[in-house]
C-alpha cells in the first residue's frame, strides 16, 4: 500500500503532464488552414473572388468578408452559406435585392455551380464545381510550376529535383544545381533538403538545409518557382 | 499515392492509453484505501473505463473522427474528480456511515449522462437551421425553467437554486447556462439581418435577474462575463460593452446600498484568518491543506481537507493539490487556459458563426467558472460555492460542462471528417 502511494505521487505529475501536453499541443498544431471552398467571378472583368468561409458576408462595408465597393450594393448586402448539400445564399436588408439567373429572391435561395448572382447591378458566377460529387476523389501531395502549370504527383516518399537527368524532377537551367533539393516524406509531413551553394527560396525567405513545408508554400529552384500542394484533388 | 488519410492524425490511441494508466494508478489507490470495502469500487471503475474506451472507438469507427483532445481531457479531469469523491465514500464506508459507494455511483452517472448530452447536442447543433428552428423555443424553456427554479426552488447553504424531484436534487441553472449560449449565438445571415442586440440583452437580464433573486452571486457572474462574450461577438461595438459594464456597476452598487445583507454574504472575504474556525474556515483549510500536500501530494485518501464540509464540491480544488500535487493543479489550470486560447484562435475556421459564439462563449465561460472556483477557495476573490468544471461531485454541473465542451468541439473542423476533405479539395 505505502509503496504504490509512494511511487504514484511521482508518477501522476508525470502523466498528468504528458497527457495534458499532448492533447493541448495537437489542438494547435493539428488545426486546418483555412481553404476556398468556392468562387465568386466577376461577369464583367473575370476577376475571381475567393470564398473562403462557410459562411461569408458580401457588402460596402469593410467588417464584411467579400467587400463590394460599389455604391449599388448595401453595407451588408448578402451572406452565402454553405449548408450539408447544397448553397444558400440569403439577403440581408439590402437595397437593391439580390438575383439569382434573373429571379429576385425575396429571403434566401439556393445556388448552384454556374449560377449567376446580381449584387446591386453587379453580376458574378458563382463557381463550386467539385461540391457534391466527392466520392471518388483521391488527395496526394503534388508540385505545381507557376510557369505552364504542370504538375507533378508526390507518389513515392523521395523526390529530388535537379539539373541532372537522374533526378525526378528535371530543370534543364544554368541557375539549378545537379543535384539542387529533395523532398522526403517523414512523420507524416513532407520536409525539402538543399543540396545548392545556391540554396532554396520557401515563400521568399532562402534556406540551405531542410524545411518543412506546408500546403500552398512557393519553392523557387534556381528561378523556377513552383508551388507545393499539400493536398491536390486528383479523380 | 498520398492520400489525406496518411497524414499524421492525433495520437488518440496512445493518449488514451496513458489516460487509462493514470486512471488505473488512481482507482487501485482508491481501493487500497477501502481496504475490505473495495470490492464495492470494482463495478463503478470499470464501467467508466470501458465508457471512455467505447466512446472513442464508436467515434472512431463510425465517423472516422480522428480528433479527441477535447474529449480526453473531460474524461481525465473526470476520472480525477470520481477518484476523489470514491475516497469520499471510502471513509463513510470505513466509518459505517454508508453502506454503498453511493457517492461515486452517482459520479458515474453523472458523467454518463453528461457523455450522452455532449453526443446529442453535437447531432444538434450539427445542422444550423435546426438551430436557428429550436432558439425560441429554448429561449422560452429558459425563462420557464428559471421561473419554476424560483417558485419551487429550495434555499440551500444560502441560495436557492436546487429543486428537488423524486429525491434527486438539481440546478437548473447550470442547465440554462447551455441553454444561455445556445440562445446567444447566431448564424452570420441571421446576425447580418436583425442586427439589434436589444432582444438578447433582455432576455440576458431576465435571466441574470432571476438568478439574483435566488441570491446565487456566483452563477450570475458567470453569466454575466458570458453575456458580454456573446454580445461582443454579436455586435463588435466595444461601446455597447462599456455601457452594460457601466450599468452593471451601477446595478451592483443599488443593490448592496438597498440589500446589505447581499455584501454581509461576502464579508469574510480578505478576512478569513481573522474567523479560521468560524466562516473563513473553509478557505483557511484549503490554503493550509494545499501547501502541506505539495507539489507531489499526499496521495488519494491521504489528506485532511476532505473533512472539511463541501470538500468534494466547492473545495475540491484544494483536494487536488492535497492529494494529487500542486504540479497537477497547475496542469489542470492550465489546460482550461490552452482550451480557451484554442477557441479564440480556431473560431475563424468554424463552419458558422453560431459555432464560433457559441465555442468563445463556452470557453469563457469555463474559465471563469474555473477562477471563480480557484480564487475563490484560495480568498484572492469571494468564495461564490461555484464547482470546479469536469471535478466537483455534482450532476448538473457534470452534464452542463460536457454539453460545454460540445459547443467548443463545434469548431473544430476535423470533427466532421467527410467534409473536412470538401473543404481542403478547393485549397
Amino acid at each position: 500500500m505505502e509503496f504504490i502511494i509512494e511511487y504514484s505521487r511521482y508518477i501522476f505529475p508525470c502523466l498528468a503532464v504528458i497527457i495534458l501536453l499532448g492533447c493541448c499541443s495537437s489542438l494547435f498544431s493539428k488545426r486546418p488552414k483555412i481553404k476556398t471552398v468556392a468562387f465568386l467571378v466577376n461577369a464583367k472583368s473575370g476577376e475571381s473572388v475567393p470564398v473562403n468561409y462557410w459562411e461569408t458576408s458580401i457588402g460596402r462595408s469593410n467588417s464584411c468578408d467579400i467587400v463590394l465597393s460599389y455604391s449599388t450594393v448595401s453595407r451588408f448586402h448578402a451572406v452565402i452559406s454553405r449548408r450539408k448539400d447544397t448553397w444558400v445564399i440569403s439577403d440581408t436588408g439590402s437595397k437593391t435585392g439580390i438575383f439569382v439567373n434573373g429571379e429576385k429572391i425575396k429571403h434566401k435561395s439556393k445556388i448552384n455551380d454556374g449560377d449567376t448572382i446580381v449584387f446591386g447591378n453587379i453580376a458574378y458566377y458563382f463557381s463550386a464545381p467539385d461540391f457534391g460529387n466527392k466520392k471518388d476523389t483521391v488527395y496526394i501531395s503534388a508540385l505545381v510550376s507557376k510557369h505552364n502549370s504542370k504538375v507533378f504527383l508526390l507518389e513515392e516518399n523521395t523526390c529530388t529535383i535537379g539539373r541532372d537527368k537522374s533526378n525526378n524532377i528535371y530543370l534543364n537551367l544554368p541557375t539549378v544545381s545537379r543535384k539542387h533539393a529533395e523532398l522526403t516524406f517523414t512523420n507524416g509531413r513532407w520536409v525539402i533538403k538543399n543540396y545548392s551553394s545556391n540554396g532554396v527560396y520557401i515563400n521568399s525567405k532562402l534556406i540551405y538545409e531542410s524545411c518543412r513545408l506546408s500546403d500552398g508554400d512557393i519553392l523557387d529552384i534556381g528561378g523556377v518557382l513552383i508551388r507545393f500542394d499539400e493536398f491536390y484533388q486528383q479523380a | 499515392m498520398r492520400s489525406l488519410q496518411k497524414i499524421k492524425p492525433f495520437r488518440w490511441g496512445i493518449e488514451l492509453i496513458l489516460i487509462t494508466i493514470f486512471q488505473l494508478i488512481s482507482f487501485t489507490e482508491v481501493m487500497l484505501d477501502a481496504g475490505e470495502n473495495s470490492s464495492k469500487f470494482i463495478l463503478i471503475f470499470f464501467v467508466f473505463l470501458v465508457v471512455e474506451w467505447a466512446y472513442t472507438l464508436l467515434m472512431r469507427i463510425s465517423i472516422k473522427q480522428t480528433s479527441f483532445e477535447l474529449e480526453f481531457i473531460s474524461f481525465f479531469l473526470s476520472g480525477i474528480g470520481l477518484s476523489l469523491v470514491a475516497t469520499l465514500d471510502s471513509d463513510f464506508l470505513a466509518d459505517g456511515t454508508q453502506t454503498q459507494a453511493s457517492y461515486a455511483a452517482k459520479q458515474l452517472l453523472y458523467i454518463l449522462a453528461g457523455l450522452v448530452c455532449f453526443m446529442v447536442l453535437r447531432w444538434v447543433i450539427a445542422n444550423t437551421d435546426r438551430v436557428a428552428a429550436l432558439r425560441p423555443p429554448v429561449a422560452v424553456i429558459s425563462g420557464a425553467i428559471l421561473a419554476a427554479n424560483i417558485v419551487l426552488g429550495q434555499d440551500i447553504n444560502g441560495a436557492k437554486n436546487w429543486i428537488t424531484i423524486g429525491g434527486f436534487s438539481f440546478q437548473p441553472s447550470e442547465i440554462v447556462k447551455v441553454l444561455f449560449i445556445f440562445v446567444g449565438a447566431a448564424t452570420l445571415d441571421k446576425l447580418q439581418t436583425t442586427r439589434s442586440v436589444i432582444k438578447y440583452i433582455i432576455f440576458s437580464v431576465g435571466c441574470i435577474g432571476a438568478l439574483f433573486i435566488m441570491r446565487d452571486f456566483g452563477t450570475a457572474v458567470v453569466f454575466f462575463v458570458t453575456f458580454l462574450i456573446i454580445t461582443f461577438m454579436r455586435s463588435g461595438d466595444i461601446r455597447t460593452i462599456l455601457l452594460i459594464c457601466i450599468a452593471a456597476l451601477v446595478g451592483a452598487f443599488l443593490i448592496i446600498f438597498f440589500k446589505p445583507y447581499v455584501a454581509e454574504r461576502f464579508s469574510t472575504y480578505r478576512h478569513i484568518w481573522e474567523t479560521p474556525y468560524g466562516e473563513g474556515m473553509q478557505q483557511t483549510r484549503v490554503l493550509i491543506y494545499s501547501a502541506s500536500g505539495g507539489l507531489f501530494g499526499l496521495g488519494l485518501g491521504q489528506g485532511m481537507l476532505r473533512e472539511t464540509f463541501a470538500a468534494t464540491t466547492d473545495l475540491v480544488f484544494g483536494m487536488v493539490c492535497e492529494e494529487y500535487g500542486m504540479i497537477i493543479a497547475f496542469a489542470i489550470i492550465i489546460s482550461f487556459a490552452a482550451i480557451v486560447v484554442y477557441t479564440v484562435a480556431g473560431a475563424k475556421a468554424a463552419r458558422s458563426s453560431f459555432y464560433a459564439i457559441a465555442a468563445c462563449s463556452a470557453a469563457g465561460l469555463l474559465l471563469v467558472q474555473l477562477s471563480l472556483n480557484v480564487f475563490g477557495v484560495t480568498d484572492l476573490l469571494p468564495l461564490t460555492g461555484v464547482t470546479l468544471p469536469f471535478i466537483s461531485r455534482g450532476g448538473s454541473s457534470m452534464i452542463s460542462c460536457w454539453m460545454l465542451m460540445a459547443f467548443i468541439k463545434s469548431i473544430d473542423p476535423r470533427a466532421y471528417p467527410k467534409t473536412l476533405k470538401e473543404t481542403q479539395a478547393l485549397g
